[in-house]
């Protein structure tokens, strides 16, 4: 039995424990406390890496600004102390609180945006944050910088030596590590690596995109603030300069050196790059060129990172199963034989710019029956699909889902209400693997409780668990048992197509739209997938299915939908679409049609 | 081909190796005899760079004639210099580096920018070694209590704005504009001509630019409208040839002034024709050949700057000075004072520097005052037909 | 604020604006067709100004003979850094790439810095510095070159992505590597082909300006940071795109600087790209997209 505590990508506690006990040993094996003070700094460093990491290498945001939040949290807190004599330990907090509100509220625009767009965005807002600390010259003492800010200590004891700074500093590194350690073995994580490989996908699972992926960014934007403040009262003098784009810079190099989206590569990049810079001072002015040819040999020879030496690349398992012939056990929803409308569809219509894909388009899908829409390529199929699962807002028409109008909701909404979906080419999650592909499945029905998970509550635990269980009965009924811990992306086709419907089949809906299920596979994967379908029906799971496979469409479908050019042209039992009149001249041409 | 682990082995062994060798410093000699250990740290990477070159070199120069002559007391000095790339993380960490594990007597130099070396001030406090500035805000070495390990070798940007505004009185100039850059030097300098210049009954109107900005037309377009008699800009970078070239393109007539940290006859070369008839601040350095004979300090600046010029092949400039003067007063210091342990040189800087001739002026130290020129070390030049000439001594 | 003023915020925007498109126009044409962006352009424009320099007062070489052994060699640094640099990433994700060149723009700078120095440099105007009036405003006469022949560029370049086989050939292996590769196109060629583009507009871009604002080692960062954020604006890959944000950001600056304060120069015109982006996305002229699920 898999278990779910054992998957790939986990970070062990035990690693984590001793790694920090090693880091508690460290300052008394240092000959000098300059070396320690590197290490301060180090811990510094590692502190926001980790949180960085969290957002550029799980949720797939690159973040061009970080140094602006480290900016804000240093000099928040410092002025504080400054100007009022606010002690530290309420500084930083207000600081982070700051800092993480300014991250939500910028955090709503900046992350509709994608790739390039995001990075300049992101870059922007550490440009201005570091002008502002300049600028606002009253406040941070501009270009001058800051000094007198209150140095740290623990009531009456004063911190003077660089050993009591770091056993301070590595105390909140290692409450960071020990969070994100929780957020990514949780739920939360595995979500995070989805939506970083397929957004579109995970929202389609009933995963709020949007909202997870401004949580990640105000972590790691208060991560880079505490940070910021623990800097600050360390070294006691502060200048716009050390929050400039140039180290922004750095810490994405930091992370992407360690191993993006490896937890230990944030900590190794953290690292190198802190003691990198001060072994390389003997090189005098070589120091720069030299710096940049080490960046480029590692990502050239190291393109996952240092730490991706360490990972393994697991190999793809044992060849899968047939489709389960018997029952599997497991929610079988009721399926009333009055033919009670579940999904209505009333005139449905999408432009794209000058094109019509889509033009008035209305049909119905009674619970328990199973619907398939044909049609020509480039009919409207995909896109009618895609405006009913909420992927592009309808120009015109609306939907209801069991009466509720639906028009205009986001996907992921729609998707807890209830509608799931498999993609015309697969949008699987190829970094994880396969079981952990049909769990986000499961994410439909709450989501995961971010603070919860980052203090690792029991709750979560268990939530996993039920998930996991629920996911191996999925794989099962799609005949996918031994390949659970393999890799996603490494799947041939075929199979991924099944994991595809084990995920949708994890979610448990009421309507499973399939996108044409059958491409790409060949006779005898067709014909386990007719069996699938109809086995699904029986689990109590409505479908509407887009299918260019004629003998998979009439073998499975109630009742056809045609389209061609946008627009609906027939609709009834396959036997009567098959000789409708109009079908055939679209299939086959207007003489064919005639002889019929 | 190596396998897996045989790479994974080699480049971590390789990469810890080499960053653990990189991190360790040579060790020291044994105690009698042994090297007296100067540390210096200076920007010659990064925005600052230009500057901290020949300040290394000027105390390279240095400790290499010293050592020739025999050392320090008898014993020879152990230069060991970093380089804070125009960075104050850096600069700490070198710092650090210097105080801790090359366990130096004292640092010369604090990365030739005034936040990198207020950034260094509670390390060196701490640490209780002592520190020769070679920046130019007046918080480094004030108040003295908060200070008492923070010594400068160049004059205080308050000093230098006293003289500017004497020479405008003299200059009967009422209303003059300040072109400030927003780096530390820039807004030093235009806090002290605020502190300074309704007393001396001067109006300014304040605009600014950034260090790396490539047009000041539209600040200049700003000042134009204005009833400013005189432009000064102050920065160290190229901007400020941006500066001069601008307002030749705009015609304007005011006088034009720059700061002193923009003494260098490379950048009035490349302002070409914009930067005839500009006027400075500047330390006697520039024109030393045009001083009387008598003056106190010419024969030290001319003899500094020939030395310079037989051992590195090209000129130096007044920044070199400022580090070959610190430097020169710590081994006064330890010759004079008798000791060359950290808090031996910190009571010779301030007992023993009265009257030293410095390549930048006259030096005075005392118990109360860690900066050792004054007003009277500050002149106002001209740059005209390819030299730098003395206006107002 | 009277008109005169006014005008020479505008003539100041504009050229300042004429830079940054010109930079982006490189940044561009590397886009097309590798779909990285690449940071380290801003390098190419320096190593126009510097080399150029240091060539000039080695040699004492014609103007004209100075700046094209500059643009050649600039252009085979260019080629060279493709070769060396780019193509040998295996995982060519946005990430990867973006890490790549800006270590390669660390390199750069730090090569200039150790073997051509660490002082500014300049090189002579074109055609004088006799300031030229108009209406109470003034320009040198290198602003001329410098709009003219940003101008002169974009078109050239628009034209060769348009009409010439190779330059749709270009554009083609954005759209879809593979495909073009089925279709007989030699990729490879064309993503070197690129970069030699990209460096010589660059390097031309570097010696064109260098006369007004110098240059110095560390000049390439601010100048590839602007001409990014001028790229965005524009919209990324877009070629009349890049220089029109370029004028944009200038002009912003000019007039956030003239008409508000110093201050606000800089702040203005990231806060404009900030609130741009979060309105369009996709830059000022980007038709809607919608991605194929």
């Amino acid at each position: 039995m898999l278990a779910v505590d054992r998957l790939p990508g986990r970070v062990s506690g035990r690693a984590l424990v001793g790694f920090l006990v090693a880091v508690a040993a460290l300052p008394w094996l240092l000959p000098n406390q300059y070396l320690v003070h590197i290490f301060v700094v180090a811990g510094v460093y590692v502190t926001m890496a980790m949180g960085l990491n969290l957002l550029m290498g799980y949720a797939g945001q690159v973040s061009l600004g970080h140094a602006g939040f480290y900016g804000l949290g240093a000099y928040v807190s410092a002025v504080l102390s400054v100007r009022f004599g606010v002690s530290p330990w309420l500084g930083m907090p207000v600081a982070a609180a700051a800092t993480g509100a300014l991250a939500y509220v910028l955090g709503i625009p900046t992350l509709r945006l994608k790739s390039y767009y995001l990075a300049m965005a992101t870059l922007g807002i550490g440009v201005v944050l570091h002008l502002a600390f300049v600028q606002l010259y009253p406040v941070t003492g501009g270009s001058s910088g800051l000094s007198g800010i209150l140095p740290w200590d623990i009531g009456p004891i004063h911190l003077t030596t660089a050993t009591h700074h770091y056993l301070l500093v590595w105390a909140f590194a290692a409450a960071a590590l020990w969070m994100a350690r929780n957020l990514v073995n949780s739920r939360v994580g595995r979500v995070l690596r989805a939506l970083g490989d397929s957004e579109v996908a995970a929202e389609a699972m009933g995963v709020d995109t949007a909202a997870e992926k401004r949580r990640v960014f105000v972590l790691s934007a208060v991560y880079a603030s505490v940070a910021g403040s623990l800097y600050a009262h360390y070294i006691t003098v502060i200048s716009p300069e050390i929050f400039s784009f140039l180290f922004s810079v750095v810490l994405v190099l930091m992370v992407a050196l360690g191993g993006i989206g490896l937890y230990w590569g944030a900590v190794i990049g953290a690292f190198l790059l802190t003691v990198l810079p001060e072994a390389l001072r003997r090189f005098g002015d070589w120091e720069l060129p030299l710096y940049g040819l080490t960046l480029i040999l590692v990502m050239l020879f190291l393109p996952r990172g240092i730490a991706g030496i360490l990972v393994r690349a697991r190999p793809v398992g044992a060849p899968a199963g047939a489709v389960s012939v018997a029952a599997p056990a497991g929610s079988g929803r009721q399926v009333s034989a009055g033919a009670a409308r579940l999904l209505e569809v009333r005139g449905i219509t999408k432009w794209f710019g000058g094109v019509r894909a889509v033009h008035d388009c209305s049909f119905d899908v009674a619970e328990g029956e199973i619907k398939a829409v044909i049609g020509p390529n480039g009919a409207g199929k995909t896109t009618l699909f895609n405006v009913i699962t909420g992927v592009y807002a309808p120009t015109a028409g609306e939907f209801r889902f069991r009466g509720t109008p639906l028009g205009g909701l986001p996907a992921h909404r729609l998707a807890r209400l209830g509608l799931s979906r498999t993609f015309q080419n697969v949008q699987l999650f190829p970094s994880l693997t396969v079981i952990e592909n049909v769990m986000v499945g499961c994410e439909r029905d709450a989501p995961a409780r971010f603070l919860g998970a980052a203090f690792a509550l029991p709750a979560l635990g268990r939530e996993s668990r039920a998930h996991f269980e629920r996911a191996e009965r999925a794989l099962a009924t799609v005949g996918l048992d031994g390949v659970g811990l393999d890799r996603a992306g490494g799947l041939p086709f075929g199979q991924q197509k099944r994991v595809e419907v084990a995920r949708a089949i994890a979610s448990e809906p009421a309507l499973l739209l399939l996108d044409e299920p059958a491409a790409g596979l060949n006779t005898s994967e067709k014909v386990e997938m007719m069996g699938l379908i109809g086995r699904l029906r029986t689990l109590g799971v409505s479908i509407l299915l887009i299918e260019h496979d004629m003998h998979l469409v009439m073998g499975v479908s109630d009742r056809v939908v045609v389209l061609n050019y946008g627009e609906k042209i027939a609709e009834g039992t396959p036997a009567e679409v098959q000789r409708d009149p109009a079908v055939i001249t679209v299939y086959l041409g207007e003489d064919v049609a005639a002889v019929a | 081909m190596l396998t897996r682990r045989q790479f994974t082995t080699t480049l971590t062994g390789g990469l810890t190796g080499g960053l653990a060798a990189g991190l360790v410093s040579p060790g020291r000699g044994n105690a009698q005899g042994a090297a007296i250990r100067i540390g210096s740290i200076f920007s010659y990477t990064g925005p600052a760079a230009f500057l901290g070159d020949r300040m290394k070199r000027s105390v390279e120069l240095f400790v290499e004639e010293t050592n020739k002559r025999g050392g320090l007391n008898g014993r020879r000095i152990e230069s060991i210099i970093y380089d804070a790339a125009s960075e104050s993380t850096k600069a700490v960490l070198a710092a650090k580096r210097l105080i801790e594990q090359d366990q130096v007597e004292v640092i010369v130099g604090d990365g030739n920018r005034s936040d990198i070396g207020l950034a260094l001030i509670p390390t060196v406090q701490r640490a209780e070694v002592p520190l020769m500035s070679v920046s130019g805000a007046t918080g480094l070495v004030e108040p003295v209590r908060d200070r008492a390990w923070v010594f400068k070798s160049t004059v205080n940007d308050t000093e230098v704005i006293a003289r500017l505004l004497d020479f405008f009185k003299k200059r009967n100039i009422k209303d003059v504009a300040m072109l400030n850059d927003t780096g530390a030097f820039g807004v030093s300098a235009r806090d002290q001509l605020r502190a300074q210049a309704p007393a001396a009954g001067i109006n300014v109107v304040y605009e600014e630019f950034g260090p790396a900005d490539t047009d000041l037309t539209t600040q200049l377009t700003r000042i134009r409208g204005t009833s400013a008699q005189a432009i000064i800009c102050w920065t160290v970078t190229p901007a400020g040839v941006v500066f001069l070239k601008n307002a030749q393109q705009l015609g304007l007539k005011q006088m034009l002034v720059h700061g002193f940290g923009f003494v260098a006859d490379r950048y009035m070369q490349l302002a070409g024709d914009a930067a005839e008839g500009l006027v400075l601040t500047s330390l006697k350095f520039p024109i030393a050949e045009q001083l009387p004979d008598n003056d106190p300090i010419k024969a030290t600046i001319l003899d500094y700057k020939a030395r310079y010029r037989a051992k590195f092949n090209e000129e130096t400039d007044v920044y070199g000075g400022q580090a070959w003067d610190g430097i020169g007063m710590v081994a006064q210091a330890i010759t004079r004072g008798g000791g060359s342990e950290r808090g031996k040189i910190r009571a010779g800087l301030e007992e023993h520097i009265r009257g030293y001739r410095g390549v930048g002026g006259i030096f005075n130290f005392s118990p109360q005052k860690h900066w050792g020129l004054a007003k009277s070390d500050v002149v106002m030049i001209e740059w005209r037909q390819g030299k730098f000439r003395l206006v107002d001594l | 604020m009277s008109a005169a003023n006014l005008l020479q915020f505008l003539f100041s925007g504009l050229v300042v604006g004429a830079i940054y498109g010109l930079i982006a126009l490189g940044l561009n044409i590397i886009f097309n067709a590798t779909g990285a962006v690449n940071f380290a352009q801003g390098e190419f424009a320096m190593l126009g100004g510097m080399l150029g320099a240091s060539i000039l007062s080695a040699t004492h070489l014609p103007l004209i003979v100075v700046i094209v052994l500059t643009v050649v060699t600039v252009t085979a640094i260019g080629m060279l850094m493709e070769r060396l640099v780019i193509r040998p990433v295996r995982h060519a994700d946005v990430l990867n790439l973006i890490i790549v060149t800006i270590g390669a723009s660390i390199l750069l700078k730090g090569g200039v810095m150790v073997t051509l120095g660490k002082n500014a440099a300049g090189l002579p105007a074109f055609s004088g510095e006799r300031p030229i009036r108009v209406l109470g405003a003034t320009f040198v006469p290198q602003a001329l070159w410098i709009v003219g022949v940003a101008c002169a560029i974009v078109l050239l370049v628009h034209l060769f992505f348009s009409r010439t086989l190779v330059g749709k050939a270009m554009r083609a292996v954005a759209i879809d590597r593979e495909t073009a590769r089925l279709m007989g196109i030699d990729v490879r060629r064309i993503v070197m082909l690129s970069f030699a583009l990209g460096a010589a507009v660059g390097a031309v871009g570097g010696i064109i300006i260098t006369p007004v604002t110098l240059t110095i080692y560390d000049a390439g960062t601010m100048l590839g940071l602007k001409g990014f954020a001028a790229a965005v604006t524009g919209g990324l890959g877009n070629t009349f795109g890049g220089i029109v944000g370029g004028f944009v950001l200038g002009l912003l600056e000019a007039f956030g600087g003239g008409l508000i304060g110093s201050a606000f120069k800089d702040v203005a015109a990231f806060l404009l790209i900030l609130l741009l982006l979060f309105v369009r996305p996709r830059g000022l002229f980007a038709r809607a997209e919608s991605e194929r699920v």
